[in-house]
């Protein structure tokens, strides 16, 4: 059984999450963009944690409903950052080896090939003309100069992240 | 005015328009833009799976302009704010610090915390300053009725220091104000444009645009001005695809980076400010900004 404890633990450089403090006066999820559309609330997710619900929160898809807008951190008069929490439950779901979205492996990949989330595009004007960086007098794309280097330390960060 | 451009993923690789635009404006001003050779991505994408990998890698981007006694100026919110966060924590967080720079070692770096960080829109106000830019104007926005999208990772979270107030963002306004545009406040302007949302849910991402598109229109603005290259292509690039997920052919609102709006009004060649890679309906805004 993990507790709420270990919210903290997966979180390497997260501000303190307060989730004990939380009153449930529900700010959070009234100023939440996901929850117009979507199951996500803010208010619940941190009721859930206070009640050391943890493991049900990680297989909950709910977790990965959030935009990353802040506002429920921003707004909470309780300073109980909702967002780090949200946070914390996808390193951990992502770290016991849970579904999360695939689009995140695929950013991570290109990282380590490349240093960025994808590599420069060529792209097509209003006219559907092609341009590329080259074409538009840009300079070069930049990126690690040592990706040898810049992976063997990613990697390494990787692995403490998950500890 | 001497600052390390940092481009981060998107606009490196895709955002040429806000590209072009930054680096055809704000040098007319006397702001120096330095390309910096090793930049990589600031990990804020990375967040998710890994938190700890974000912090390094902006502690790493971090530490390249450290060693050059460079501020940073990112254009894109996201990276803005990770590069004040991760700052805000380095500097507060003796052990996180160590721990960091035994990592950056690997490629010979180390964070000092010298280099500030520095968003757009305070480089546009401060630094240059309203006064100044009306100045360089050879063309006026005049009738435009423009609304301000500052986007969520600029203006949040208040508990460490951003650029503009949470809840009522204003530097946006004043600078397209400047511009001779009537920059019209607007209940929805705190709303976010579900960019991130894009990889678990693509098609809640853009109801989500696609909604304050829509009470943009309805409220009867020319267009919006955005800062951030994650939003841009939301309500830009995507604006296509919202059409067709809110079923809304009539859905239809002007969408530039403010400084391709600036280079307009300073009488800049549109192909050099990038205007033809915006692909929502920009050419009725273009045809009703005029000479002075």
């Amino acid at each position: 059984m993990v507790g709420p404890d270990v919210l903290s633990q997966t979180q390497h450089g997260v501000s303190e999450l307060h989730q004990e403090q939380c009153n449930q006066c529900g700010k959070c999820s009234s100023g939440c963009p996901a929850a117009r559309f979507l199951s996500l609330r803010p208010r619940k997710i941190v009721a859930m944690a206070q009640r050391d619900l943890i493991e049900e929160l990680m297989e909950s898809n709910v977790i990965w409903e959030c935009a990353q807008c802040l506002q429920c951190t921003e707004r909470c008069p309780r300073e109980v950052t909702p967002f780090d929490i949200i946070l914390a439950l996808q390193n951990l779901a992502v770290s016991k080896g849970l579904p999360f979205p695939e689009g995140l492996t695929k950013m991570l990949n290109s990282v380590k090939r490349f240093g960025a989330i994808q590599q420069p595009q060529e792209i097509v004007d209003r006219e559907f003309e092609s341009y590329d960086r080259e074409s538009l007098d840009l300079p070069g794309a930049r990126g690690p100069t040592d990706m040898g280097k810049f992976v063997e330390a990613l990697e390494r960060v990787l692995g403490e992240g998950q500890r | 005015m001497k600052y390390a451009l940092y481009l981060g993923c998107t606009i490196q690789t895709e955002q040429y328009g806000f590209e072009m635009s930054a680096r055809e404006t704000l040098p007319r001003f006397g702001v120096e833009l330095v390309d910096v050779e090793g930049f990589s991505c600031c990990g804020y994408p990375l967040r998710s799976l890994n938190n700890f990998s974000w912090v390094y890698l902006t502690a790493r981007n971090l530490a390249l302009a450290d060693g050059l006694g460079l501020d940073l100026l990112p254009l894109c919110n996201g990276c803005h704010l990770s590069m004040s966060e991760v700052k805000h924590l380095l500097d507060s967080d003796p052990e996180l610090r160590k721990s960091v720079n035994g990592v950056l070692s690997v490629e010979g770096l180390e964070y000092t915390g010298e280099s500030g960080v520095r968003h757009l829109i305070e480089v546009l106000n401060n630094d240059i300053g309203v006064e100044k830019i009306r100045a360089s104007l050879t063309k006026t926005l005049k009738g435009l009725k423009l609304a301000s999208h500052y986007g969520c990772h600029a203006i949040r979270p208040s508990s460490i220091e951003r650029p503009d107030d949470a809840e009522g963002p204003h530097i946006l306004d004043d600078l397209t104000s400047a511009l001779g545009a009537d920059a019209v406040d607007y209940p929805e302007k705190l709303d976010c444009c579900g960019a991130s949302l894009v990889v678990s849910d693509p098609e809640t991402s853009f109801k989500l645009s696609g909604e304050k598109l829509k009470a943009l229109q309805n409220r009867g603005f020319d267009g919006m001005v955005t800062v951030c290259p994650f939003c841009h292509k939301m309500y830009d690039a995507k604006q296509g695809a919202i059409k067709t997920v809110l079923g809304d052919e009539d859905l239809d609102l002007p969408v530039f980076y403010y400084t391709q709006l600036l280079g307009l009004a300073m009488g800049l060649d549109e192909g050099k400010l990038g205007i033809n890679f915006n692909l929502s309906p920009v050419e009725d805004v273009l045809d009703k900004i005029e000479g002075m």
